[in-house]
C-alpha cells in the first residue's frame, strides 16, 4: 500500500461496490489534499452518492479501503472531523430548529460551554435566527436546507461533504451557500461537493473528478482544463461510452 | 466521548416519544384504567357488602397491576418497533450514523431509552395507583412493597421484548413487526413454561418438530416467560421457583446474541430510507 503523506486528508484505494450484480463503484481510487475544494461530477446514477456514503461508512464496501486523516474509515473516530449534508436533509418533524442544532452540537462540539454560542453563530451565518423556535415540519425546503447547512458547519469540521447542495434552491440561497463555502475553504476547510450543476462547480472548485458507471474517468485541477467545462464533461463521458462499444 | 453521546441518544429517545405525544396518550390511558378499577370495586362493595367496613386496597391494586403489566408488555413491543424504525422513516438514521458514533452505541442507547420510558411509565402508574387506592384519610396510606421488587424483575423481559421489536422492525413493516413481536414473545414465553428450569440441555430432549421449535426458542432467546413468572412470584410474596442467577446468566448470553443480530442487520442495510 502506498503511504499517504501528511497533506493527504482522504485516500480511497480500489473501491468496489456492487448492488446485486450492478457495479456502482468499480476500482475507484482517489486521494485528496488538505484544504482542497473538490467537485465530483457525473451524470445521474454515476455513483457519486455511493462514493460519499462509502467514505462515511454508511455503505459497506465490497473491496478497497479508505483512510481519513490516516484513520481507517470504518472506525467512528474517522468521522470526528467530517460533516455531511445528505441530498435531502431531514430531522424529527416535531423538533424545533434549535433542538435540531443542539442535537448535532453534542457530537460536533466537545466543549459544553461552547455549544450555545456556536449554535447562535451558525444560525446567524445562515440567517435563520428567526426560525429557532419553529418546528422542522413547518419549514420550507430552502429553510430546511439552511438548517442542514448550519448543522453542517457546527464545530468547525475539517472536512465538509455536500451531496447535490444546489438542487432546488433559489438564487439567493445559492449565493449565500457559495460565499459560505468559499469563506470556509479559505480558512482551510476541505470541501467535497457532488454535483451535476457544472457552472456552480466550475466557479468554486479547485479540482474535480468525473465519474460515470462507477469509474473514475478524469481527475484534474481546474486550471488544467483549457476548454469549456461542459464540453470537457460531455467529451469525457462519451469517450468512455465509445470505449465500451 | 462515548458516555456523552450515549446519554444524549438516550435522552433523545425519550424526547422523540414525548414530542409525539405518545406519553400523554399513555397517561390518559392509565387514568382511565385507574378510574374503571376504582369504580368496579366500589360498585361491588356497595351492592354486595353494604355497610361493612373493610379495605379493597389489595384487590384494586392487584387488578391494576395485572392490567398494567400486560399493557406494558404491549407497550414494550410498540415502542420497541418504533425506536429504530422511526429514525429510518424520518430519514434521520443516515445523519445519525454519519456522526462519530458506533452502530452498537446507537442501538443500545435507543433500546435503553425506550426501556426507561416503559419503566418510568410503569412506576408512575403504580405510584398513582397507591395515591388513589391507598388513601385511608388523615394522611395515612396503604403501601405494598413487594410490588417494587416485582417491578424490577419484570423490567428484564420488557427489555427483551423491546429488543425483539426493534429487530423485527428492520425486516418488516411496522404493523407486521408489531404482530410478529407479540406472537414471537408469546411463543418464547410458552416454550419457557414447557422447558422450565432447563438451560442449554433443552436441545437434547427433542422428540418432535414442535418440541424442537420450542426447545430452540427456549435455548436461544431470553426467557421472557420465566422472568414474568418470577415477577408474579415476587408480587405474591411467594418463594422463587427458579434459579435467579442462572436465569440472569442465560439472559446475558441470549440478549447479547440478539444485539449481535440487530447490529449485523443494521450493518447490512444499504438504504436507511423507508421504502414504504
Ligand atoms: N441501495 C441501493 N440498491 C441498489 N442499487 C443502488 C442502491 N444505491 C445506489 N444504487 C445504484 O447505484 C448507482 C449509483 O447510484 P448513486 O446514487 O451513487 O448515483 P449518483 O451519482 O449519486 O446519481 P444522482 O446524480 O442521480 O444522485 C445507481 O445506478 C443506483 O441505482
Ligand atoms: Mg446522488
Amino acid at each position: 500500500m502506498e503511504k499517504s503523506t501528511d497533506s493527504t486528508i482522504i485516500k480511497a484505494t480500489n473501491l468496489t461496490k456492487t448492488f446485486g450484480g450492478f457495479k456502482a463503484l468499480s476500482n475507484f481510487s482517489l486521494s485528496l489534499e488538505k484544504g482542497s475544494f473538490f467537485g465530483l461530477l457525473g451524470p445521474n446514477g454515476a455513483g457519486k452518492t455511493t462514493f460519499v456514503r462509502c467514505l462515511l461508512d454508511l455503505t459497506v464496501l465490497d473491496k478497497g479501503h479508505i483512510l481519513i486523516n490516516g484513520i481507517p474509515h470504518h472506525k467512528p473516530e474517522a468521522r470526528n472531523h467530517i460533516s455531511y449534508l445528505p441530498e435531502k436533509f431531514s430531522f424529527y418533524p416535531n423538533a424545533t430548529v434549535r433542538e435540531t442544532l443542539q442535537f448535532f452540537s453534542v457530537f460536533k462540539i466537545l466543549n459544553k460551554k461552547e455549544r450555545t454560542p456556536e449554535i447562535e453563530k451558525a444560525m446567524e451565518e445562515l440567517s435563520i435566527n428567526d426560525l429557532a423556535r419553529k418546528k422542522i415540519k413547518q419549514l420550507s425546503k430552502g429553510q430546511l436546507q439552511r438548517v442542514g447547512l448550519s448543522q453542517l458547519i457546527l464545530g468547525k469540521p475539517k472536512v465538509l461533504i455536500l451531496d447535490e447542495p444546489f438542487g432546488g434552491l433559489d438564487p439567493l440561497l445559492i449565493k449565500d451557500l457559495k460565499d459560505l463555502l468559499k469563506k470556509l475553504n479559505n480558512e482551510g476547510t476541505t470541501i467535497i461537493i457532488n454535483s451535476h450543476i457544472l457552472s456552480e462547480v466550475e466557479r468554486l472548485c479547485d479540482s474535480l473528478a468525473i465519474i460515470d458507471k462507477g469509474k473514475l474517468l478524469a481527475l484534474k485541477k481546474i486550471q488544467e482544463i483549457d476548454q469549456d467545462l461542459e464540453d470537457f464533461f460531455i467529451q469525457t463521458i462519451n469517450s468512455n461510452k465509445e470505449a465500451h462499444l | 466521548m462515548r458516555g456523552r453521546t450515549f446519554f444524549l441518544l438516550v435522552q433523545n429517545t425519550v424526547q422523540k416519544e414525548y414530542r409525539n405525544k405518545t406519553l400523554i396518550f399513555l397517561f390518559l390511558f392509565t387514568l382511565f384504567i385507574l378510574w374503571m378499577d376504582q369504580t368496579f370495586f366500589d360498585f361491588i362493595k356497595d351492592k354486595l357488602f353494604q355497610g361493612q367496613t373493610f379495605s379493597l386496597f389489595n384487590f384494586k391494586l392487584d387488578l391494576f397491576y395485572y392490567i398494567i403489566s400486560s399493557w406494558n408488555f404491549l407497550m414494550g413491543a410498540l415502542l420497541g418497533v418504533s425506536c429504530l424504525r422511526s429514525d429510518v422513516q424520518e430519514g434521520v438514521l443516515e445523519e445519525i450514523l454519519s456522526l462519530p458514533l458506533s452502530r452498537i452505541n446507537y442501538i443500545t442507547s435507543r433500546l435503553v431509552g425506550t426501556w426507561l420510558i416503559v419503566m418510568g411509565y410503569y412506576i408512575l402508574s403504580l405510584l398513582l395507583a397507591f395515591l388513589v387506592f391507598g388513601y385511608k384519610g388523615k394522611g395515612g396510606f396503604d403501601f405494598a412493597w413487594p410490588l417494587f421488587s416485582s417491578l424490577i424483575m419484570s423490567s428484564i423481559p420488557i427489555l427483551a421484548v423491546i429488543t425483539l421489536g426493534a429487530l423485527f422492525s428492520l425486516f418488516f413493516s411496522r404493523v407486521w413487526a408489531l404482530l410478529i413481536t407479540l406472537l414471537f414473545s408469546s411463543f418464547v414465553s410458552f416454550s419457557n413454561e414447557i422447558f422450565a428450569g432447563k438451560y442449554f440441555e433443552g436441545l437434547t430432549q427433542i422428540k418432535s418438530l414442535g418440541q424442537g421449535i420450542y426447545a430452540f426458542l427456549h435455548t436461544f432467546f431470553p426467557h421472557i416467560g420465566t422472568f414474568n413468572t418470577l415477577s408474579k412470584e415476587l408480587f405474591g410474596n411467594h418463594e422463587l421457583t427458579k434459579n435467579l442467577s442462572l436465569e440472569l446468566v442465560h439472559f446475558g448470553l441470549t440478549f447479547s446474541l440478539l444485539l449481535f443480530i440487530l447490529l449485523k442487520r443494521l450493518r447490512s442495510m444499504e438504504n436507511y430510507v423507508d421504502e414504504g
